[in-house]
């Protein structure tokens, strides 16, 4: 546990990134690092976006599966590492470091 | 009505009248008809009269030959047949038609039978005319045939009337008539009349039966009962014409009528059902309804939980559990599958809104939405469903969760709160998965902070980021010595925390051959404390061997046991390549003067190679042997000669020995894969040497002892040897290099300046010593590319190139007043080597440029000394460990040739030294 918390602050506290959000299966925030409307913006819009992908995945081939996505915007770039129970999402600045 | 011109139509009717006639009796009929046959062609009267049954002998007689037959039956009674028509004496015969006209109605049918039948032959004659028009009703009335004896009778009977011309002649008449008939009895033609006045009373005598009769057939009167006027036309006739062209168009039409514009087709209804309009009212149903996507894949995956998790469910709901084809659920389409129970209604939640989840699927059977409702709940799971329990698929109920049936909101309940509870104690400790996760972010995050540095080293674009700008001048970055890194250090355990790493310098190059760039400095927790990066676990002296890959802090071998160890700090250790035959060598030398070589047979096994001595100054001209006794080691067969180690001397330098712990380390290990063979000058990790450990900084930062500030013009110092001559005779060693192509010498350089060759074998005395050096030799390396070529640095500030067999060397560079802590050879460029100072310069040397200034250089920041230096092998880049703990990687432009072959680096190297050689004896280079 305290090494997830460990992580979680260290992926937090790298440079450029905004903020950090873990959803469980339903799309309940489970913790997160920025502000509330933000979250809840992400929470609301990112699982479709990461069901969708891996639909695609998978249809393009049954026995794959996503892993990782990423979407790089002009003022950022959010990370998501969908699985099973949770979905994990970073977003970090464009710059980044 | 159609009407034909002059063809007869038969009618049926005709048949009919033959039927009838042929009721009265067939007999008579033939008979009357044969008999008509006779005599019916020139007799025949004009006159068509009704015909009159025929009585011979009256009533019992019977219409045929015998008139007075009877016919009694058995029990005696009259079974005559009457004749049907009742002989009435009439009154004065008048014509036909009126005695037609007091007929009978069956009379007439008979006689117009009677006309039917006599058919065309009489028509023939003279009634064509007449009839013409009456000719279909004729026959279209049921008539009987000529063959009627009535008809016969009557006109028999007229016949005789009309001959005999009196009253008495339709008695006459009618017996005369009778008489074909009766004529069988009479042979004359009145004999028959007598007869006739009394129906029935006719005696037939068998001479009457002989005797012909005459008989004479006349028509009564036509009775017209019904009329159909025909529908034929005689051709000759008035209005042929215009019927025939009236048929003619209507058959026209007839034919033109399909397909025709102006043919209309209509329908028309001719019964209309009766509608009854009624209304009711119901009571609104609540619904709402939600979406969600589902695709292929979750489909099949709900599919399999669901086959799993069937013990969870109702076994009779289970069975209708079973998805339907997914053809039927695929996309968007889900509402289709959905009929409306009335007893269910369930809200889906927009995909949007994950909250109130309510667990839905499990559903009566009587319930009209089963499997459809059911397998949708599986799929409306979404996405994330991995465990069984959630593929009982969240839902929202809807209001009308009291009708629905089965047990299941029982099971909605506790599921919901189980998860609020697990979700509420422990809410990222519930995801298994989160480790992993965080691990792949934390990995992609890094990628992306040094993904413009990664690039930039294989001199690509950083992707999304502006563009390099040109290098134009250096610029002094502070040192980032406070971040650290997740450096994968052999034995770090404990991720650092990950820092920013820099800065990227770029530097201005005045010759524009060779640039030099910072591309990221690296520092970890095991140089951090340190200002050295050299390892702690050599400081006492101790060999120790660490598994890279095992990543244990413990080492794997120790030397510490014993006498093994050095007794001063491990200056350098190198691994020596003996070909594959053998194992590598791993070869220590250390401030003790002991050269060590460690066998990893069995433990940690060493062999001393050789025991640095003091040589002693050429002013000195004995030689002091070396004293000691080493064991020697002979792999191989000593090959080598030993010369005396008794070159040009110079020793300047004292013992240096105390305390003075220059730890070096290289700790490579032969399991590592990074490990650096002693042909390759270049070692895995970067190390810094002479550097001094934080305590003994003092002594780094004393002045060498090496030539003074003023230089050495060329004199030698004599240090003071004999001070020593008997305490320390051990020379302590400082580097060590091992040369590719001749594994059985190795150079061992001294903090005396010296250079000496030594044999592996021979332990005993040196074989050359090169001097020239005024203060410790800090690096030697041979060239990769001439293999008599070797390069040493030394604190004395300077780079000397020496050739094997030269006690001189052959060319002497110096930038600065620093001392050179470590110096390489480039892998790639034969002319290129590299040199870092103990003032933070990192300077490229290009000997076919120019052997007075470097052609490169790269400033640490200020304060930072460069303690250690590595060519890469196979990227153009140098690394260099500084002094605050941190290993810059340096890229190097223009300066790698990978393409030349190593024959045209010979010939530059050549080409470069002869053009500088030649210039260096004039100047004062080297000593």
């Amino acid at each position: 546990m305290s090494e997830v918390e460990s992580t979680l602050q260290r992926i937090s506290g790298h440079k450029g990134v905004l903020g950090c959000i873990v959803l469980n299966a339903d799309g309940i925030v489970l913790k997160t690092t920025c502000d509330s409307d933000l979250t809840d913006l992400h929470a609301s819009l990112i699982p479709q976006l990461a069901a969708m992908a891996r639909n695609m995945v998978r249809e393009l081939d049954p026995q794959n599966d996503l892993e990782f996505l990423r979407v790089r915007s002009h003022k950022q770039e959010i990370m998501v590492a969908p699985s099973g129970d949770c979905v994990l999402i970073v977003i970090q600045e464009a710059k980044g470091a | 009505m159609r009407k034909s011109v002059l063809s007869p139509r038969k009618e049926h009717d005709a048949e009919s009248g033959n039927r009838s006639s042929l009721d009265k009796g067939p007999a008579q009929a033939r008979q009357s008809v044969r008999q008509s046959s006779r005599y019916g062609g020139s007799r025949m009267s004009m006159r068509p009269s009704a015909a009159r049954a025929s009585k011979i002998g009256g009533r019992g007689t019977e219409v045929g030959l015998v008139g007075d037959h009877k016919v009694v039956d058995a029990e005696g009674k009259d079974r005559t047949p009457k004749p049907m028509l009742v002989f009435r004496a009439p009154g004065p015969l008048k014509a036909a038609g009126s005695v037609m006209g007091s007929d009978s109605f069956q009379d007439t049918g008979f006689g117009l039978g009677r006309m039917s039948s006599n058919a065309s032959s009489m028509m023939a004659g003279g009634f064509g005319g007449r009839l013409s028009t009456q000719q279909s009703m004729n026959f279209g009335v049921p008539s009987l045939h000529t063959g009627s004896p009535i008809a016969n009778s009557e006109l028999w009977d007229f016949e005789s009337e009309s001959a005999n011309g009196s009253p008495r002649g339709s008695e006459s008449g009618m017996g005369s008539a009778r008489g074909p008939m009766g004529v069988i009895k009479e042979g004359d033609e009145g004999g028959g009349r007598a007869g006739m006045a009394r129906p029935g009373a006719v005696a037939v005598t068998p001479e009457a039966l002989e005797s012909a009769h005459s008989v004479r057939l006349i028509e009564s009167a036509n009775h017209w009962i019904w009329t159909l006027p025909g529908s034929l036309v005689p051709a000759s006739g008035s209005d042929a014409a215009s019927v025939t062209s009236a048929n003619v168009r209507y058959a026209t039409l007839l034919r033109e009528r399909e397909g025709n514009d102006r043919q209309v087709h209509g329908e028309a209804q001719t019964l209309n059902p009766l509608l009854k309009a009624k209304e009711t009212q119901t009571e609104a149903r609540s619904t709402s309804t939600a979406e969600c996507q589902v695709g292929n894949v979750e489909l099949q995956a709900t599919e399999a939980e669901n086959d799993g998790s069937q013990d969870m469910l109702e076994a009779s709901a289970s069975q209708q559990q079973r998805p339907m084809s997914r053809k039927q659920q695929e996309g968007a389409e889900k509402d289709d599958g959905f009929q409306p129970s009335p007893d269910l209604t369930a809200s889906l939640l927009a995909s949007s809104n994950f909250e109130n989840m309510a667990v839905l699927g499990n559903l009566n059977p009587g319930s009209g939405l089963e499997s459809t409702r059911s397998s949708f709940a599986e799929h409306g799971g979404l996405e994330h469903q991995g465990s069984s329990a959630s593929s009982l698929a969240p839902f929202g109920l809807g209001r009308d969760s009291s009708g629905m049936q089965g047990g299941l909101t029982s099971a909605v309940v506790s599921l919901r709160t189980t998860r609020d509870q697990a979700g509420q104690t422990n809410p990222l400790g519930l995801l298994p998965s989160l480790p992993q996760l965080l691990a792949v972010m934390e990995a992609a995050l890094l990628q992306r902070t040094h993904q413009p540095h990664f690039l930039a080293y294989r001199d690509m674009h950083p992707l999304w980021a502006p563009q390099p700008t040109q290098p134009t001048r250096p610029q002094q970055l502070p040192a980032s010595a406070s971040e650290e890194e997740d450096l994968a250090l052999p034995d770090s355990a404990a991720a650092s925390t990950p820092r920013d790493l820099s800065k990227e310098e770029s530097m201005s190059n005045t010759t524009g051959s060779a640039q030099l760039r910072v591309l990221w400095e690296w520092s970890s927790q095991w140089g951090q404390d340190l200002a050295t990066t050299c390892m702690a676990w050599n400081k006492d002296g101790t060999v120790q061997l660490h598994d890279v890959k095992s990543r244990q802090a413990a080492p794997t071998e120790s030397s510490k046991v014993g006498h093994a160890k050095h007794s001063e700090a491990v200056a350098q250790v190198r691994w020596v390549d003996r070909g594959p035959d053998h194992a590598e060598l791993l070869i220590s030398i250390s401030p003790d003067g002991r050269v060590t070589s460690w066998s990893l047979s069995e433990g940690l096994a060493y062999t001393d190679l050789m025991k640095l001595r003091r040589v002693a100054s050429q002013q000195t001209p004995r030689a002091r042997p070396a004293q000691h006794a080493a064991q020697g080691w002979a792999p191989h067969p000593p090959g080598t000669g030993s010369k005396p180690g008794t070159s040009g001397m110079k020793s300047s330098v004292g013992s240096g020995r105390p305390g003075s712990p220059v730890p070096a380390v290289t700790g490579p290990n032969p399991r590592a894969s990074l490990l650096a063979r002693p042909g390759s000058p270049d070692l895995p990790m970067p190390s810094s040497r002479g550097v001094a450990h934080g305590k003994d900084m003092t002594r780094v930062a004393s002045p060498p002892r090496g030539p003074k500030p003023g230089g050495m013009p060329g004199g030698r110092r004599l240090a003071g040897m004999r001070a020593d001559s008997s305490l320390s005779r051990a020379a302590s060693g400082w580097c060590l290099a091992f040369n590719p192509r001749e594994p059985r010498t190795y150079l061992a350089g001294t903090e005396e300046g010296l250079v000496h060759r030594c044999s592996v074998t021979y332990s005993e005395q040196y074989l050359s010593t090169y001097s020239g050096h005024m203060g410790p030799v800090t690096a030697l390396q041979w060239c990769p590319f001439r293999p008599s070529l070797f390069l040493s640095a030394s604190a004395d500030w300077t780079l000397k190139l020496w050739e094997e067999g030269q006690m001189r060397p052959v060319l002497t560079m110096q930038a600065v007043n620093e001392e050179v802590n470590d110096a390489a050879w480039c892998p790639a460029r034969s002319t290129v080597l590299a040199s870092a100072t103990a003032g933070g310069r990192l300077e490229l040397w290009d000997l076919a440029q120019s052997v007075v200034k470097p052609a490169a250089l790269y400033c640490a920041p200020q304060g930072v000394r460069l303690a250690c230096l590595m060519f890469a092998q196979d990227a153009p880049v140098i690394m260099a460990g500084m002094s605050n703990g941190n290993v810059a990687v340096i890229r190097v432009h223009d300066v790698y040739d990978w393409d030349a072959s190593s024959s045209s680096q010979e010939a530059a190297l050549k080409a470069a030294l002869e053009a500088n050689v030649v210039k260096s004896p004039q100047s004062t280079a080297g000593a």
